[in-house]
C-alpha cells in the first residue's frame, strides 16, 4: 500500500467520492472503485461516485471484503483518508450477514444470527414481529415462509441485510445447453454465471454490449429447468429468443413468447414487464404466468426498470432461483433496496477491462435550440395564469417554425418529434404531413407505424409523451424535443439513450427546443444539467444561427 | 526544612504548586504553607497509588521506621518503597533518612484516626507467641468478632467495656476476649484491638489488597503508516470541518438561547449541512475557544479573528485547536451537550489528566478505554472511578476526532513539530459543463469566497464541490459582479475552459439582473431641461447632497427633500418639493463581528521550571532590595508615612479563609489596631492591622 500524494481520488467527508478523469491513473482507479462505489455523476473532468451502505453489501456479497474496500481508497486517494470513514465504512460492511435465512429441518424457515445483540435488536422491530413465529433460542427464530421475501426487506432498511441461503426449489427440469461453434463464451461471462449459480439468486451487473444474454443462457444452462424470462418490451423479447436460439440448444417451439400479441407458455416463456403489470379491473390476470409452470429460474432483464408491481409479485417468488442482469444498479424511483432484498445480491461486476468501449459518454449529441418568443408570445405568456404559462411557452407559434427547419435539415435521417401537447402535435403533422401517435392512438396502429418507421418507409415520426412510449418506441438517429416537462432526470438520459441508437458510425443529435426568457428555459437548465452530468456533450445555440451549428461543432 | 536546596526547594515548588502561588515571601512561609491540613491534604491527593500508599503506610507506622520494615509491612520490593518514599521527601511529606522515617502530624491525619486501620502501639505489647495462644484459646466463635475490627478499624462499641470480666465468667465471644486481653476497654462503651493483636493476625501486613507499584503499561510501540495516514487525515478533516461549520454558521445566523448556547435544532442543522455528525458540538466548542465565534445580539457570527485565523497554514490552525481542545469545560461528545454557554471556561481536570496519559503511550500503540481508565485510576486514586471511566471514553473519542489517535491506536501527531503534510491551498478549480466547479483541494481563501459569492456549495470535504444556478449567479451579480467580470474571473482561476452553458447562464442571468433597479432615495427630482440637470450634477455644493442621474429627465438625491430644497435655493433654483418614496435594498459583504471577547479560562498558567527556580532562589536569599516592612512596628510605620504623604501603597492582607490577596490603597487613616484604607474605584474599607502581612510603597 503506497501513500500517494498525486493520486487521482478524492474522498469527500459525504462519502462522495470524487475522480479527476484527466489523470494518468484514473482508469485503474475507477477499476478498483468499481464494485462498490456507484458513478453518481459523469461530466467532462471530474466524475462523482458515492458509496452506499447498500452499495457496500453489494460489493460483499458478490465477495469483495472490508478490507479490499479500505485498500482501494488508501491506495489512491490523494488526501489522507479520516479514520472515521474508514472505521464507517468497516462497520458496515461487517453488518451484511450477520444475519441468515436458513432451512430447518424441523421449522422450516429460521432466521439465524451470529450475533445475539443483533437478532435481539432487530426482533424489537414492529415491523419483524409480524413476520416471524416462535423464537427458538437466543439465535435463532421461526420465520413464516410466506414472509421470507417481506423480511428481508425490513431487515435491510433496520439496517442488518440477511443472506438469503435457505435454498431453492428445483422446478421442472428441461435439458438446456449452450452450443458454442461460431461463436465461444467469454471467460467473465462464464465468471458471470457461476458466481450467480453459486449464490443461488441475484444480480449480474454488466453494461451494455457485454452480452447479458449469453450470461443469461449459460445460467440456464447450469440450471437445466424451465426459465421464465421477463423483459422490457417486444422488441427485446424477439432478441432474447433469436440469441436462444443461435447460442443454445433449444429449439423454436421450446421458446414461447408471452406479451401482447401472443401468449404462448412454453419451457422458456419470454414476457414483458409491461403484460405482467397491466391491470384489468382491479386484477393482474397475466399473473397466472408465473403459476403456469414449475419454473426453475426467472430472469429479469434489465433490473433498473423493473416496473414497482412486479416486484410484489417476485416477493412472493422467493423459493425460485431468480437472476437479474443490469447494466447499474441505480433505479430511479430509489427502489435498489427492492432489488438487493426480493431478487437479490449483486453476484458479479464485469471487469471494466473487458468492456472498455462502452464508455460513459454516450454517442449523441445534445442541442439546446434556443426560440426568440415574438412581443406577443412572451406578453401572453407573463401575463397568464401560472399553470397555463408553460403550456403557452412551450407551444409558442415560433416554435413551430423552428421545428419545421430542423426537421428540413434532417431530411433523410429516421427523425422523432416528441411533444406534450397534442394540439401543438397535430399542428406539426399536418404541417409536416406526417403521422402522429397519441394516447388515443390504438396498439395496432402503433405498432404498424412503428414497423414502417424501422423499415424506413416513415421517416419521421411525432409522438406524444403522454403515450408511454419508452416501452415500445424504435431507435432513431435524430431526435427533437418540442415540449415536456420532465419527471425524474435520469428518466430523461435513460430515455434518450434507448431512443438514440443509431447505427454504426454515426452520431445521433438531439434537440430541445427552449422558449428563451420563460419558464421553458428553467426547466431547460435542469435538463441541461441531467444530460451533463451523464456526460453527454451540451450545445446551445439560437435558432437563428442554426446555420452554424455544424460548423461550430467539435 | 529549612536546610533545603535550591534544587530541593524548586522541586518542592513544582509539585506542591500551592507553594508558590500566591507568591510566598520567604522560606518560612512556604514551610508555614506546607505544614498546613488543607495543603498537605492536597499534596497526597495528587500521589498516584503507590506512593499514596507508602505514605499511608508511613502514616500507620510509628516514627522513626526504616525504609526495610516498611518493605515488610507492604509486602512489596524494596526498590520500589524507595522510589516512593523518596517521591514523599521530595514533596515535604515525609522526613528522614532511610533508616529514620518519619511524618508530621498533618500527614497522619490525613489517613483518619486509625491509619490503615491499626491501634496506636501498645504501651506493652503482647508478644506474637502469646497472641496465638490467646486467640486459640478464644475459639472459633471469636472469630467473626476479630474479624470485624480487624482491617477497617479497630474500635468497636460494646457497652459495659471497662467492666472487669474473667474468662469463666464470660458469655460472649467479646467478654472471652476482653478476659483474654485480645480486646482492651478504651472507655465505658469502647473496645479497641489492639495493634500488635491486629498486625499478628493479618501476618504482618499492613493492607489487605496490594497495588500496583507502577502504573499498568501500555501496549508496546507499532509503527503503521495506514494509522498515521488516518490520524493525518483525520486532523485534515478536522481543520475544514471547523472552517466549514463556521461558515454555516455565518450563513444562518443562529439565534442563542436565553442560556447563550446554541439550541439543539441548530446544531443539529449545523451537522447535517457540513457533514460533521456528532462532532458538531467539539468544533463549535472549539471555535468559540479559539475566539472565532460569538454572539453578537441575536445571533452568532463569525469574528474577525475567524478571517485571521484562516490566513495561518492549515497545520497552524491544528496546533491551535489542539491547544484549545485541553482548555474546554464539560464534554461536548456527550450525547445532549450544548455549544456556546459559558464564557469563563474551567478545564475539565480528567480530560488535562487523560491526554496526559494517552500522550505517554508509544507511538501506534493500541489505546483501549479500559487500559486508559486503569491509567488514570492510578495515577489519581481519589478521583471516582464514575469519573476516571468517563473521563476515559470521552477523552479518548475527543482524541480520535482531532487525529491524535486513529483506527484504536495512538498516532504521532502528539508530539509532531513540523507539518506532517497538510495540504497547500491552491487557486484553481475545474469548472464543467453540469455546472459544478471542482477544486480538488482546499482553496485558497480569497478564492474560496468568491466563489461561494456565486455558487452553491455542495460537498464538503478536502475538495470543495459549487455549484452555479441562476439564483447563485444572482446573488453574485447582487454583490457588485458584473456577467464578463465573472466570466473573466472564472476563466483565469479555472484549470477548464468555461463551458459554454454557463456562459449562457451567466449571459442570461445577467441580462436580466438590474432590469429592474431598486434604490433608496432620499429625494427624486425631475428636471426637464437638461442645461440645468447636468449643472447640476457638476456643481460642487450639489455634491453634499449625493445627485445621481437615473433617467433622462430624473435624479436621485440621497438628502432628504427638505435639504435638497434648501440647497437647491442658495444655488437660485426654485424647486418645488413633493412627496416621497423610498425602498431599502440589502447588498450583503461578509457579516462580523468585530473582536470578541475570548472566554477566559480560569486554568491557572503553571509556572514555568526557571520561574520556579527564580522563585526558590529569591527566597533563599535574603531579600535586600524589596523594601518591603513585614514585621509588624515596620508595617505600621510604613504605613503612617503613606498617610501623612498621600501616596499609594501596596498591601498583601490575609483574609477570613487564610488566602492572601494584593491590593492597592491609599492610607487614610491609622489607630486601634486598624487601618481606614481606600482603594481606587472600591472606595474606603477598614483593615485590620493584624490582617495585614506587608507593606510595601
Amino acid at each position: 500500500m503506497s501513500t500517494p500524494t498525486n493520486g487521482p481520488l478524492i474522498v469527500q467527508s459525504d462519502r462522495t467520492l470524487l475522480l479527476e478523469i484527466d489523470h494518468p491513473d484514473a482508469h485503474a482507479c475507477r477499476i478498483a472503485i468499481a464494485p462498490f462505489a456507484e458513478l453518481e455523476r459523469a461530466p467532462e473532468h471530474v466524475h462523482t461516485y458515492r458509496i452506499t451502505p447498500l452499495g457496500l453489501w453489494n460489493a460483499r456479497a458478490a465477495g469483495h471484503d472490508a478490507e479490499q474496500v479500505v485498500d482501494a481508497l488508501l491506495t489512491w486517494s490523494r488526501y489522507p483518508v479520516p479514520s472515521s470513514l474508514l472505521i464507517d465504512l468497516t462497520e458496515t460492511i461487517g453488518r451484511f450477514g450477520r444475519l441468515r435465512i436458513e432451512k430447518h429441518p424441523t421449522h422450516g424457515l429460521v432466521l439465524v444470527s451470529t450475533d445475539k445483540a443483533v437478532l435481539a435488536e432487530v426482533l424489537r422491530s414492529a415491523k419483524v414481529k409480524g413476520l416471524v413465529g416462535a423464537r427458538i433460542d437466543d439465535d435463532s427464530v421461526v420465520v413464516h415462509p410466506s414472509e421470507r421475501g417481506h423480511l428481508k426487506q425490513v431487515l435491510l432498511t433496520l439496517g442488518w441485510p440477511a443472506e438469503d441461503f435457505a435454498g431453492y426449489v428445483d422446478g421442472e427440469a428441461h435439458e438446456i445447453s449452450l452450443a458454442e461453434g461460431e461463436w465461444h463464451i467469454r471467460p467473465y461471462q462464464t465468471q458471470a454465471a457461476e458466481s450467480f449459480h453459486h449464490g443461488g439468486s441475484g444480480v449480474v451487473v454488466l453494461p451494455c454490449g457485454a452480452g447479458k444474454t449469453v450470461v443469461g443462457a449459460a445460467s440456464m444452462a447450469l440450471a437445466k429447468a424451465t426459465t421464465l424470462i421477463l423483459v422490457t418490451n417486444t422488441v427485446a423479447a424477439r432478441q432474447w429468443r433469436d440469441e436462444l436460439l443461435r447460442r443454445t440448444t433449444l429449439t423454436a417451439d421450446e421458446i414461447g413468447e408471452y406479451s401482447g400479441a401472443v401468449k404462448q407458455i412454453r419451457p422458456v416463456t419470454i414476457a414483458t414487464y409491461q403484460v405482467i403489470s397491466t391491470k384489468r379491473k382491479g386484477q393482474n390476470p397475466h399473473l397466472e404466468l408465473f403459476s403456469a409452470r414449475d419454473w426453475g429460474l426467472i430472469i429479469y432483464d434489465e433490473v433498473h426498470l423493473l416496473p414497482a408491481p412486479v416486484f410484489r409479485m417476485t416477493a412472493d417468488l422467493q423459493a425460485r432461483r431468480r437472476l437479474g442482469l443490469t447494466a447499474t444498479l441505480v433505479r430511479e424511483d430509489g427502489r435498489e433496496g427492492d432489488v438487493f432484498s426480493l431478487i437479490g445480491p449483486k453476484r458479479y461486476d464485469a471487469p471494466w477491462k473487458d468492456i472498455e468501449a462502452q464508455g460513459w459518454i454516450a454517442p449523441a449529441d445534445c442541442v439546446e435550440v434556443r426560440v426568440t418568443l415574438t412581443e406577443e408570445e412572451r406578453l401572453l405568456c407573463a401575463t397568464a395564469d401560472p399553470d397555463v404559462r408553460y403550456r403557452l411557452a412551450s407551444t409558442a407559434e415560433s416554435k413551430t417554425h423552428a421545428v419545421i427547419d430542423l426537421v428540413e435539415r434532417h431530411r433523410g435521417q429516421p427523425t422523432l418529434v416528441i411533444g406534450q401537447y397534442v394540439d401543438q402535435l397535430h399542428d406539426l403533422a399536418e404541417k409536416l404531413d406526417a403521422p402522429v401517435i397519441t394516447g388515443e392512438t390504438s396498439n395496432k396502429q402503433r405498432e404498424v407505424l412503428y414497423q414502417q418507421f424501422r423499415d424506413g418507409e416513415i421517416g419521421l415520426l411525432i409522438v406524444s409523451k403522454v403515450a408511454n412510449f419508452s416501452v415500445d418506441l424504435p431507435t432513431a438517429e435524430v431526435a427533437i424535443q418540442v415540449s415536456g416537462a420532465f419527471g425524474s432526470r435520469q428518466e430523461e438520459a435513460q430515455r434518450l439513450g434507448r431512443i438514440l441508437r443509431p447505427k454504426d458510425g454515426l452520431v445521433a443529435r438531439f434537440y430541445a427546443l427552449v422558449s428563451r426568457d420563460t419558464v421553458d428555459a428553467e426547466f431547460a437548465q435542469h435538463r441541461q444539467r441531467f444530460l451533463a452530468e451523464q456526460g453527454y456533450s451540451y450545445r446551445i445555440v439560437d435558432a437563428e444561427d442554426l446555420d452554424q451549428l455544424d460548423q461550430l461543432s467539435d | 526544612m529549612r536546610s533545603l536546596d535550591q534544587n530541593q526547594l524548586t522541586t518542592l515548588l513544582r509539585l506542591r504548586p500551592d507553594l508558590a502561588l500566591p507568591r510566598p515571601d520567604s522560606v518560612a512561609e512556604v514551610v508555614e504553607r506546607a505544614s498546613t491540613h488543607a495543603s498537605t491534604r492536597a499534596a497526597i491527593d495528587a500521589l498516584d497509588t503507590w506512593q499514596r500508599r507508602v505514605c499511608h503506610a508511613l502514616a500507620a507506622s510509628p516514627d522513626l521506621i526504616s525504609v526495610r520494615q516498611l518493605a515488610a509491612l507492604l509486602g512489596g520490593d524494596r526498590g520500589a518503597v524507595e522510589h516512593a518514599v523518596a517521591a514523599l521527601r521530595d514533596r515535604a511529606l515525609a522526613w528522614g533518612d532511610d533508616n529514620h522515617l518519619r511524618v508530621t502530624q498533618a500527614v497522619r491525619s490525613c489517613f483518619g484516626t486509625h491509619p490503615a486501620g491499626l491501634a496506636q502501639p501498645s504501651p506493652s505489647p503482647l508478644p506474637d507467641a502469646e497472641i496465638d495462644r490467646l486467640v486459640r484459646e478464644a475459639g472459633p466463635e471469636a472469630e467473626p468478632v476479630l474479624d470485624q475490627l480487624l482491617w477497617n478499624s479497630p474500635v468497636g462499641r460494646v457497652s459495659g467495656a471497662d467492666r472487669p470480666v474473667r474468662l469463666e465468667q464470660a458469655n460472649s465471644p467479646t467478654e472471652r476476649l476482653l478476659a483474654l486481653k485480645l480486646l482492651r476497654p478504651v472507655d465505658a462503651e469502647t473496645v479497641v484491638l489492639p495493634r500488635e493483636v491486629s498486625l499478628r493476625l493479618r501476618g504482618g501486613r499492613l493492607f489487605r489488597q496490594p497495588v500496583a507499584t507502577q502504573v499498568p503499561g501500555w501496549p508496546a510501540a507499532q509503527e503503521s503508516r495506514v494509522v498515521e495516514a488516518a490520524g493525518l487525515g483525520t486532523a485534515q478533516s478536522l481543520v475544514h470541518s471547523v472552517a466549514a461549520v463556521i461558515d454555516e454558521v455565518e450563513r444562518t445566523s443562529p439565534r442563542p438561547l436565553a442560556t447563550g448556547a446554541f439550541s439543539r435544532r441548530d446544531q443539529q442543522n449545523l451537522a447535517r449541512a457540513t457533514g460533521t455528525g456528532d462532532a458538531v458540538v467539539l468544533l463549535l466548542q472549539l471555535a468559540h475557544r479559539l475566539g472565532l465565534v460569538g454572539r453578537g445580539g441575536t445571533a452568532w457570527l463569525p469574528t474577525v479573528t475567524f478571517d485571521q485565523w484562516l490566513g495561518t497554514g492549515p497545520f497552524v490552525r491544528w496546533q491551535g485547536l489542539v491547544k484549545a481542545w485541553l482548555d474546554l469545560a464539560g464534554w461536548p461528545l456527550e450525547p445532549g451537550a450544548q455549544a456556546g454557554r459559558d464564557e469563563v471556561t474551567s478545564p475539565e481536570r480528567g480530560r488535562i489528566a487523560a491526554a496526559r496519559e494517552l500522550r505517554s503511550a508509544p507511538s501506534g500503540a493500541e489505546v483501549t478505554i479500559d487500559r486508559l481508565a486503569e491509567r488514570l485510576a492510578w495515577h489519581h486514586p481519589t478521583w471516582s472511578r464514575v469519573e476516571v471511566d468517563h473521563a476515559a471514553e470521552q477523552t479518548l473519542a475527543e482524541a480520535a476526532e482531532l487525529g491524535l489517535v486513529a483506527m484504536g491506536r495512538r498516532t504521532s501527531l502528539w508530539e509532531v513539530t513540523e507539518d506532517p503534510g497538510f495540504p497547500e491551498a491552491t487557486d484553481g478549480f475545474l469548472v464543467q459543463s453540469d455546472l459544478t466547479a471542482v477544486a480538488p483541494g482546499p482553496l485558497r481563501i480569497d478564492v474560496l469566497r468568491q466563489l461561494d459569492l456565486v455558487a452553491d456549495r455542495e460537498s464538503p470535504g478536502p475538495a470543495t464541490v459549487h455549484r452555479f444556478t441562476s439564483s447563485s449567479v444572482r446573488r453574485g451579480l447582487d454583490a457588485g459582479w458584473t456577467g464578463d467580470a465573472l466570466l473573466d474571473w472564472l476563466t483565469a482561476h479555472s484549470a477548464t475552459p468555461i463551458p459554454q452553458p454557463l456562459r449562457y447562464l451567466v449571459g442570461d442571468v445577467a441580462r436580466l439582473h438590474g432590469a429592474i433597479r431598486v434604490a433608496s432615495v432620499g429625494a427624486l427630482l425631475t428636471i426637464a431641461d437638461e442645461a440645468t440637470m447636468q449643472a447640476l450634477l457638476r456643481h460642487p455644493q450639489a455634491a453634499s447632497l449625493g445627485l445621481r442621474q437615473v433617467a433622462p429627465s430624473l435624479v436621485a438625491a440621497r438628502a432628504e427633500a427638505a435639504e435638497v430644497v434648501e440647497v437647491l435655493r442658495e444655488l437660485g433654483h426654485a424647486p418645488v418639493a413633493e412627496d416621497e418614496r423610498g425602498a431599502v435594498v440589502p447588498t450583503p459583504p461578509a457579516r462580523r463581528l468585530k473582536q470578541v471577547a475570548v472566554p477566559r479560562s480560569t486554568r491557572q498558567p503553571v509556572p514555568s521550571s526557571d520561574q520556579l527556580r527564580q522563585l526558590s532562589a529569591e527566597l533563599l536569599a535574603p531579600s535586600t532590595s524589596v523594601q518591603a516592612a513585614v514585621d509588624a512596628e515596620a508595617m505600621v510605620a510604613a504605613l503612617l508615612e503613606a498617610q501623612t504623604a498621600g501616596t499609594w501603597v501596596n498591601l498583601t492582607r490575609v483574609d477570613d479563609s487564610g488566602r492572601r490577596g494584593r491590593m492597592r490603597a491609599k492610607v487614610l487613616a491609622v489607630a486601634s489596631g486598624q487601618a481606614r484604607l481606600v482603594e481606587p474605584g472600591k472606595g474606603q474599607s477598614l483593615v485590620a492591622l493584624s490582617r495585614i502581612v506587608r507593606v510595601e510603597p
